[in-house]
């Protein structure tokens, strides 16, 4: 019973160490570049009030302004958009977000990317995604299905992510923006690239000047059905099962690129059609900017749009919303 | 998962609750279970070779076994009683019966191995042979070497060798010997554990000691500083180095000959201190696998201080063996024609040992470049072993004794600096490569003190958290010549202790390096 007790109290003493090395590392190393420290305050303030879900990759993320969405369809609407964010991520993050929050309608942004190439290999970013959770049951889940128990010590000790902890600039200028009323408003520092607008999401005013498209830049691969990954098409059907079950409406958004990146990807006319026979069958939304199934989308998106080959700018982003809003608008009158 | 991730400890908690709630004597079932678990989750789904070894061996070793208690029994209940001549027959005749099981045994264990990670090699070599003669080569096998195979064949072999000599007593339940073949903390990368000393530890029940667990922790925490910070710290230095051989002096190749064979330490005794820490948790000892090998005098202690397990193991099924055989005698005779008596005399040993080192190199790795590294640490042993007089007579001739601290300072430089010269085979991505990078260190020294030719390119803070912890690992192996430092830890105020304990975590979540690429694995478990 003693060494029982002696045990409780040494086990206690490092949870608190643990909790401790967490807050600080995070406090001093977390860059106030990176857009999780936002999301992350954004996650936590709107916690039982999100109604309105954006969900996918790095396209959704700079590409999808939720502010738009939010007054436009009367809803809260938070983006959960991370780079390259794999299909079981995206599973997790809806699953951790109607745990906590009245989740009503999820919009998932696909593309070429995320149905043919595995986009789960690199740690950072699974962290991204497991940043974005609040749910330690649903974070485990996650770990277990989809990390390999490899990332355990990254999410539980930020410390472990450091790589150099003798960066004192680094740590210099965290604890002075960290202490500034313009991180307190949510204000990114005039060093990012990008400004950060609320609920998950990051804008980037720059112009795409349409210079920078090479064919080595499509890394992901080509659109082809026999490219398609089986685990893709099973994450999906999955939330469109999870949607279903918690009455909650489900969408695809298909989002448009730049002409000179989006004609390097191979048949896009057929991922058209295959994503319109694949959500008529599970009974999903289909929003889809393609150009080769939305005439006119450069028109309305042309290259000022975009802040690189493939990224929408903030004007974009907006713009977009917009386009998405009075399209969803129309579909559920009708 | 590697034994090094936070999944594993977490997990090796679950367990430790596990294997102390079950009763005692179900313990061991519990050990089982839990090993082919982490057996499992370390990456192997196949789990037959293991099962086969343990059949095996559990057949084999109990049919051994049978024919010495038939033969005791024939001689204790003949009718008559047997002369001397009968008593040698039967005994003789029972040893080979025995001999044929043992063979058996070895044939199939031995076989699994040599097929699944030595059978490319084989191919590979055969290939270019016929080649030469111009003729078709055949496919290579492309077997997969489960994690661990030569850890736990050497381990189970060794079993069978000591019940063939009557050393143990084997086991019945093949269950146990599973166990045996598959604890888990041991089994991918040692250390090769003697049934006489493991096996009872493993099957026996073990109330819970607050003092193995504290020890048991304090020794996880200790390999993961070596670990984590010491060996993922210099392992981009030393691959990085060796990466770029063709572009880099011989100077620089030298210094990653140094970093690698601090990496390489680093890496395999943390892994042996996570392993011990573990396995005391469990209350069972395992056998040490190093002895601060950088404190020998010379390289022939320097391997009875490193990977003892390895170099026991080879000792005594091999060395010991190969120097009594038919082929050592005959070859000492050839020596005493030829050579003078003094040297003649050491011939068995010089052709045990040649065996030994051959074995050892391929041991290591199927290929070229470590039967070279076997046979160049061979070559200096048994030189060293043959000069010895020589040197003597060189050393009494300076009047240098033997025991002056700078002469054993002297040595134990020189013994490091042949060491870490015969790290260029595992560094080198090739044979040919280790050749050449060999030729550059001799030829192309240019020695300079610069950064870009001590450390490449590397990150200067991999270099500060390498060397800090490397000042903390002198100093504990400085402590360890005195006296045991956990003792010492635990005489001292709990603040201190605990102090220290929080110390070594935070080296280790602030300067460990995680998550990258190279890190994760450990260097000896493809071996």
């Amino acid at each position: 019973m003693r060494s029982f007790r002696k045990i409780i109290c040494r086990i206690a003493v490092l949870c608190i160490f643990a909790v401790a090395v967490n807050e600080a590392g995070r406090y001093l190393y977390e860059s106030v570049e990176n857009p999780v420290v936002y999301a992350r305050k954004d996650l936590e303030e709107t916690k039982g009030t999100v109604e309105t879900l954006l969900l996918g990759s790095s396209l959704i993320h700079w590409g999808l302004d939720p502010a738009v969405i939010s007054e436009e369809l009367d809803t809260v609407c938070m983006n959960l958009g991370t780079d390259v964010q794999p299909l079981g991520g995206s599973y997790f993050l809806l699953k951790d977000q109607i745990q906590n929050n009245p989740v009503k309608r999820v919009f998932l942004g696909m593309g070429v990317a995320g149905m043919v190439s595995n986009t789960n290999t690199l740690t950072g970013r699974r962290l991204a995604i497991l940043d974005r959770m609040l749910s330690p049951a649903v974070k485990l889940e996650y770990l277990i299905q989809e990390g390999e128990f490899k990332d355990l010590e990254q999410v539980l000790l930020y410390p472990t992510r450091v790589e150099n902890i003798l960066n004192f600039d680094l740590i210099k200028s965290n604890i002075l923006y960290r202490q500034s009323e313009e991180f307190q408003q949510g204000i990114s520092p005039e060093s990012a690239r990008w400004q950060n607008e609320g609920m998950g999401f990051q804008s980037n005013d720059q112009v795409y000047d349409g210079n920078y498209t090479t064919e080595k830049m499509v890394r992901n691969g080509l659109w082809s059905r026999k490219n398609i990954r089986p685990e893709a098409v099973e994450y999906l059907t999955q939330m469109a099962e999870l949607c279903h079950e918690n009455g909650i409406e489900f969408n695809i958004i298909i989002f448009p690129h730049s002409y000179e990146y989006a004609s390097m990807q191979g048949d896009l006319a057929d991922m058209d059609v295959y994503f319109e026979e694949f959500c008529s069958n599970l009974g999903i939304g289909l929003f889809d900017y393609n150009y080769t199934a939305y005439e006119g989308i450069y028109d309305i998106l042309p290259t000022e749009y975009y802040w690189d080959k493939k990224h929408l700018n903030k004007t974009g982003a907006a713009r977009i919303a917009q386009l998405l809003c009075s399209e969803y608008k129309e579909k559920s009158e009708s | 998962m590697t034994v090094n991730q936070l999944a594993f400890f977490v997990l090796f908690f679950l367990s430790v609750i596990i294997y102390y709630c079950v009763p005692r004597k179900c313990q061991w079932m519990a050990l089982l279970g839990l090993s082919l678990l982490f057996y499992h989750l370390m990456g192997v789904d196949n789990f037959i070779y293991v099962i086969v070894t343990a059949v095996t061996i559990t057949c084999g070793t109990r049919m051994m076994y049978r024919v010495d208690c038939r033969l005791d029994g024939e001689i204790r209940n003949a009718d008559v009683k047997l002369t001397r001549s009968e008593k040698k027959e039967k005994k003789q005749r029972a040893k080979s019966e025995k001999k044929r099981w043992l063979a058996g045994i070895i044939v199939i264990n031995l076989g699994i191995l040599l097929a699944l990670k030595y059978g490319d090699f084989f191919v590979h070599n055969a290939n270019r042979l016929l080649g030469l003669f111009g003729m078709d080569g055949v496919n290579k096998l492309g077997l997969i070497a489960p994690l661990g195979l030569s850890y736990y064949t050497l381990q189970s072999i060794g079993y069978a060798l000591d019940v063939y000599k009557g050393k143990s007593i084997p086991e019945k339940n093949p269950f146990k010997v599973l166990l045996f073949v598959t604890y888990f903390p041991q089994m991918t990368q040692g250390p090769i554990g003697r049934y006489q000393s493991l096996a009872p530890q493993l099957y026996e029940g073990h109330s819970f000691s607050y003092k193995n667990l504290s020890y048991g922790c304090q020794r996880i925490l200790w390999g993961m500083v070596k670990k984590a910070v010491i060996a993922d710290n210099l392992r981009p230095m030393a691959v990085g180095i060796f990466d770029k051989w063709t572009s880099v002096s011989g100077f620089t190749l030298f210094m990653a000959c140094i970093y690698t064979t601090f990496q390489i330490y680093a890496d395999f005794s943390g892994y042996s201190d996570i392993v011990c820490g573990v396995s005391e948790i469990y209350g069972i000892r395992m056998e040490e696998n190093f002895q601060r090998p950088f404190f020998s005098c010379s390289l022939s202690e320097y391997w009875r201080r490193w990977h003892i397990s390895l170099s026991s193991w080879f000792r005594d099924y091999i060395f010991y063996p190969a120097s009594i055989s038919r082929g050592a005698v005959s070859f000492g005779k050839l020596g005493s024609r030829i050579l003078p008596p003094r040297i003649a005399k050491m011939f068995p040993a010089v052709f045990a040992l040649s065996i030994v080192w051959i074995c050892t190199g391929l041991w290591h790795d199927a290929s070229w470049r470590y039967i070279m590294w076997g046979v160049a640490n061979g070559v200096i042993i048994i030189f060293a072993i043959i000069l010895k007089p020589q040197f003597d007579a060189v050393r009494n001739k300076l009047h240098i004794r033997e025991e002056v601290w700078w002469w054993k300072g002297f040595c134990m430089i020189r013994t490091f600096v042949i060491v870490a010269l015969l790290k260029v085979f595992p560094g080198a991505g090739s044979t040919m490569n280790s050749l050449r990078i060999y030729k550059k260190i001799v030829f192309e020294f240019q020695p300079s003190l610069s950064y870009e030719a001590l450390f490449l390119n590397t990150e200067s803070f991999h270099l500060i958290y390498a060397a800090v912890a490397l000042v903390l690992f002198f100093l504990v192996s400085i402590m360890q010549t005195k006296g045991c430092v956990r003792d010492f830890l635990a005489s001292k105020p709990v603040v201190v202790r605990w102090t220290v304990y929080l110390l070594l975590l935070c080296m280790i979540i602030f300067m460990g390096a995680f998550g990258s690429t190279t890190v994760g694995g450990f260097e000896y478990a493809q071996f």
